[in-house]
């Protein structure tokens, strides 16, 4: 089997889990802002899927 | 800073430097003569390296936004850092040019920043430069010393009065799993001296990075010590634990939401302030 990547300095990474959240690791200010958007784009895509669900149900 | 630290601080900075001649800042004491390029477990010299810098607003609510600036070098191996890979070879980052960084930290306190919070790594490896560091500055700014508090006795009277409010990991809740997972047996018990030393002369925040699976081994032993020894501390439950990959001896999992709610009701239960 392949070995696990490690990181290395300058590395910066992603990890996204199964039930959807976004971890980030130990970013740096740039790499922050890519994922409070992230978050903030999943965050809204929840929000009208859930409106979207409560029409439907109406 | 405390007007009295800060005059004394040249001299401060010349007895931390006679320390690296025979390296013992920490319970590890190598011995090793830092002045002269020789390394210890720290893999550090006598020179400063900052790896990184940035204003951050995801630290404990009273320190937010804090200017986070990162110096290499660690006195422990956490298997689950995540920063780990700047302190395998702590020299190969660029030394510090005091001025340059000096002029960043007054920078970012223009752009917000409401503290400068010092970590690593670990603080306390980098005792001399960061001393140099802090003699550069005005002393209105406010200092965290964000530390796994894993140092010896002359660490602590140098920085007393010099800095703000400790930012005091603890991270394991016995030597068993401090060993396996820290690489230091001693950690639990010189960090709470430490914690106890810091409490009784400076503000203070003890934070624990609850380990997922670790509930009786390490979380319970930590909240039962503080609620002995420190109840009225303010005390920050973090549920943020990330695990390595690959994880050898540390949980492999993320913390549960069950998990993390479970342990802020056993520390409630126990009385303790928590903060958020």
């Amino acid at each position: 089997m392949k070995k696990p990547y490690k990181r290395k300095p300058g590395d910066l990474e992603i990890r996204i889990l199964k039930d959807g959240s976004v971890v980030s690791v130990s970013p740096d200010e740039n790499f922050l802002e890519i994922i409070n958007e992230i978050n903030n784009q999943s965050r809204e895509m929840e929000n009208e899927n859930a409106a979207n669900t409560a029409e439907q149900s109406e | 800073m405390d007007i009295r630290a800060f005059n004394e601080i040249n001299e401060r900075i010349e007895t931390a430097k006679s320390q690296l001649a025979n390296c013992n800042l920490c319970p590890r004491r190598c011995g090793v003569n830092r002045l002269k390029g020789q390394t210890g477990y720290c893999g550090l010299d006598s020179k400063l390296h900052v790896f990184k810098e940035l204003i951050f607003k995801g630290e404990e609510s009273i320190l937010n936004p804090s200017h986070l600036v990162y110096f290499t070098g660690c006195n422990i191996r956490c298997e689950f850092c995540v920063v780990g890979e700047w302190n395998n070879e702590p020299m190969t980052i660029e030394e510090v040019n005091f001025h340059k960084l000096s002029n960043t930290i007054v920078q970012r306190q223009k752009e917000g920043a409401k503290w400068l919070n010092l970590l690593g790594g670990e603080v306390c490896v980098n005792l001399y430069g960061i001393l140099q560091l802090l003699s550069n500055l005005d002393r209105k700014i406010k200092v965290v010393w964000n530390s796994n508090m894993f140092y010896n006795d002359f660490v602590d009277k140098s920085i007393s009065g010099l800095i703000d409010i400790y930012l005091a990991d603890l991270k394991c809740g016995n030597s068993e799993c401090a060993e396996k997972l820290l690489g230091s047996a001693q950690y639990p018990m010189a960090a709470k001296m430490n914690i106890l030393k810091a409490y009784k002369t400076t503000d203070i925040i003890v934070r624990h990075v609850i380990l997922p699976g670790h509930r009786k081994c390490c979380l319970e032993p930590i909240l039962k010590w503080v609620a002995a020894e420190i109840p009225d501390v303010k005390f920050s439950l973090r549920g943020y634990y990330v695990p390595p990959i690959p994880a050898v001896h540390s949980p492999k999992e993320y913390l549960s939401k069950e998990e993390l709610q479970s342990a802020i009701a056993l520390a409630k239960d126990m009385g303790l302030r928590l903060i958020q």
